[in-house]
């Protein structure tokens, strides 16, 4: 990837010297052979903020510069590095969170008052004035907290940056190890239900090994099934619960449906198959404190049914808990239906192969049951489930091929599913005949 | 593809930082625990702009905002001091002559909970060690988990195959059977994803019949040394323009491509399920009449076809092709003969 990073710089130092470059000079200066390799490298120069033009003179076809360098790489100017080496700091100090939020004038004592080992000058007024451009152009977060009585803004670095890794501690085998990471983002098509997020650790790696632009090796790839979103709407549903502190206290919510509930928040769930964003945790109607006897239950909430939320003074005793735990693990996908936890055993014929054998033992894994031959030679899944209806789903697609299932709930449901599938055949064919 | 790509101040700082910060380290010495004492030289700035792909111009005149401003990224020698006419040093700079750059601070890769949770999903294959729980967890009937070594390794043989028309040979897992078969000769045209199943497959030719191979049951994969010579051969035309055609990873060798025609009925989410899951079909028509929405392709690989329709129950209709629609009114009457007794 280096080779070719090399030549795609040599190509855009040829386009930004100003040089019209036919398909031929673009072989040449890249030392490629094939016309596909040409385009490969035009679309890296693209990618690097080239906007080129195409000029047409007889027969042959040249490229050329539109843009002009600065349009593309804009004057750095001494504030744009004083902005950046204040986001430095915060970043080294991990202040990612509202909870470790910090002032201005903490931030000026320590970036640049006399205790500081940081040699970025510049005087008060000045400083004051960057951190609000940060804060106007979303750079950084803020909060006005009460301190002895007075009002100070309090700044953090916006996402939330869970984990955090020093380069600097990095040995040769981690190195190696995010080196692996980066090659299999960069192995990944477009369509992967990821993409979005894997391109963004993708762009960070790729600085780090020198390789920002490398081009989209999915290219060779030909996609089709589904195009997935979800993931996109955690920042969404995070901004909403950033507002309490919902990992140490319980929440009291109303859903779109008036419903209103006390609720513990365990987990936050992307549930692949929906394609969406849940909240695992333990409900009640009435609130936990004072009375640990009450009745209370396990809930899969989608965040788009809330309507308002409420921190109350409760204790949270369930967040990332490892009776939490159990319920994801146990978590075929997710759907808000009743969480029962009766062990589901069925059965389908040996004749399953291929694919549908694969999935059969895909949810053994993802649920921690069982999956083999049983004394009549079939096969046999045995284990809790929570996720009737994605179960459901899987088990339409085994057609004939499913022998025995010991719920009475999925034998029903199946069986009237068939029942509906031949009802709607007839009325169909019986309303176009 | 972006165009007309704007790369800003912070973005070009962002890069240097990262660049330099571990290129000093790690390329120039080797693994850091095996020195004691180790002297910090930083790269030149012909390196910093292959590296981060910013022209050298742009380099140099940022090098000399962020050396003005007491930036962290310093000149290793400590020889640059900034005055009215430094032109001299800066063209010394330009040739690498003078001008070692390295950082003053320490650097950190950051990844917030969403990418943190997903290369987790990574860690069989990446073995990263995280320290903290992490309170979004994702939940996947259909995962990373044939993002192994090896898997990796064979997507990148066969790309590599793909662009330069060599042949492959290697060791397949056929699941009926549960033996394993060495295969050689193979003309690969094209990897697959279907991201539905989260499944990848090669589409290749092997004794002049289509054929689609799952990457995750490749082992042993070899590119042969000879490449495939000339223009491709009937079949391999047949099959790549099968491609936009082509409904997971099960079409046989004999399957044909088959005109197909569903109606959906307007229950919970069954519209927009099936409309988010033909977006990447080139051929498809789609469109509402009366209470159902029909949809029409081309279809390659029926059998993974009828698996899809049959996850959706009874809101689905198949109108074509017949021999599809009987098999599916034989199996809801097989299924109630088999499972109705039970109740």
């Amino acid at each position: 990837m280096a080779i070719v990073a090399e030549k795609t710089d040599k190509l855009i130092k040829a386009f930004t010297s100003g040089a019209e470059l036919s398909i031929d000079d673009i072989k040449s200066v890249t030392d490629s052979r094939s016309k596909q390799s040409v385009y490969n490298y035009l679309e890296a120069c693209k990618d690097a903020g080239l906007s080129l033009d195409i000029i047409r003179k007889g027969h042959k076809v040249f490229y050329k510069l539109k843009n002009t360098i600065e349009d593309i790489y804009p004057l750095m100017s001494k504030e744009d590095v004083e902005k950046f080496l204040i986001l430095e700091w915060l970043r080294s100090k991990g202040i990612w969170k509202k909870s470790d939020s910090v002032s201005t004038d903490y931030m000026y004592k320590s970036i640049i008052g006399d205790d500081s080992d940081n040699s970025l000058l510049c005087g008060r007024t000045h400083f004051y004035e960057l951190v609000a451009e940060l804060k106007d152009t979303k750079q950084l977060m803020s909060c006005e907290k009460i301190v002895d009585g007075n009002r100070y803004n309090h700044y953090w670095l916006p996402n939330q940056h869970e984990d955090v890794f020093s380069l600097e501690d990095f040995n040769n085998k981690e190195m190696n190890t995010w080196r692996k990471v980066y090659s299999i983002i960069c192995s990944l098509p477009d369509n992967h239900p990821y993409n979005k997020q894997l391109n963004k650790v993708k762009s960070k790696l790729g600085y780090i090994f020198g390789d920002p632009g490398s081009s989209q090796d999915s290219e060779s790839y030909v996609v089709y099934g589904r195009a997935y979103h979800g993931m996109d709407k955690y920042d969404e549903a995070m901004n909403i619960l950033e507002k309490y502190d919902y990992k140490h206290r319980a929440l009291h919510i109303q859903l779109k449906s008036k419903e209103k509930f006390f609720f513990k928040l365990g987990y936050v769930i992307y549930a692949m198959e929906q394609d969406c964003i849940y909240l695992l945790g333990q409900t009640s109607v009435h609130p936990y404190s004072n009375n640990k006897k009450k009745v209370y239950r396990t809930r899969i909430l989608r965040i788009e049914k809330i309507e308002a939320i409420e921190e109350t003074n409760i204790d949270n005793d369930y967040y990332c808990s490892d009776e939490a735990s159990k319920y994801v693990s146990k978590m075929y996908g997710a759907t808000e239906d009743t969480i029962d936890d009766n062990t589901v055993r069925f059965s389908v014929s040996r004749e399953c192969t291929g694919n549908k054998l694969i999935k059969l033992k895909r949810l053994a894994d993802e649920v921690n049951g069982s999956f083999g031959l049983n004394d009549n030679d079939d096969y046999e899944f045995c284990g809790e489930v929570i996720g009737r209806g994605n179960l459901l789903r899987l088990l339409r697609q085994y057609g004939n091929e499913l022998i025995s299932i010991n719920q009475d709930y999925y034998r029903k449901e199946l069986v009237e599913s068939a029942n509906k599938t031949l009802k709607h055949y007839k009325e169909f064919f019986d309303g176009e005949e | 593809m972006a165009k007309n790509k704007l790369i800003s101040p912070r973005e070009r700082l962002e890069r240097y930082y990262n660049f330099v910060s571990t290129y000093t380290y790690y390329e120039q010495y080797g693994d850091k625990d095996d020195y004691d004492d180790y002297d910090v030289m930083g790269v030149i700035a012909e390196e910093i702009a292959r590296n981060c792909q910013i022209p050298l111009d742009v380099v140099l005149k940022d090098l000399k905002v962020m050396l003005r401003s007491k930036a962290s990224i310093i000149e290793a020698d400590e020889e640059y001091e900034s005055s009215e006419d430094d032109g001299g040093f800066w063209e010394d700079v330009r040739d690498g002559a003078i001008g070692f750059f390295t950082l003053n601070t320490k650097r950190f890769l950051s990844l917030t909970r969403e990418e943190s949770s997903i290369i987790r999903k990574l860690n069989k294959a990446s073995s990263v060690s995280f320290d903290n729980n992490n309170e979004l967890k994702i939940k996947e009937a259909i995962s990373f988990k044939d993002a192994s070594d090896d898997f990796v390794d064979n997507i990148y043989t066969v790309m590599a195959a793909v662009e330069n028309g060599s042949f492959i040979k290697f060791e397949y897992h056929d699941l009926d059977s549960n033996r394993k078969m060495t295969i050689q000769g193979v003309v690969p045209l094209k990897l697959l994803y279907d991201s539905e199943e989260n499944m990848y497959g090669v589409l290749a030719v092997y004794k002049k019949e289509a054929r689609i191979y799952r990457i995750d049951r490749i082992t042993n994969l070899s590119v042969k040394s000879e490449d495939i010579q000339g223009a491709y051969t009937d079949e391999e035309v047949t099959l790549i323009n099968r491609i936009p055609y082509i409904w997971g990873t099960q079409c046989a060798d004999d399957d044909r491509v088959g005109h197909v025609k569903v109606a959906f009925r307007n229950v919970g989410k069954v519209w927009n399920k099936v409309k988010g899951y033909v977006e990447y079909r080139e051929n498809k028509k789609l469109y509402e009449k009366g209470d159902y929405l029909f949809y029409e392709d081309e279809v390659y690989g029926l059998e993974s076809f009828k698996n899809w329709i049959l996850g959706f129950g009874s809101s689905a209709v198949v109108i074509e092709p017949k021999f599809l629609r009987d098999d599916i009114i034989k199996m809801m009457e097989e299924r109630i003969e088999k499972l109705g007794k039970e109740q």
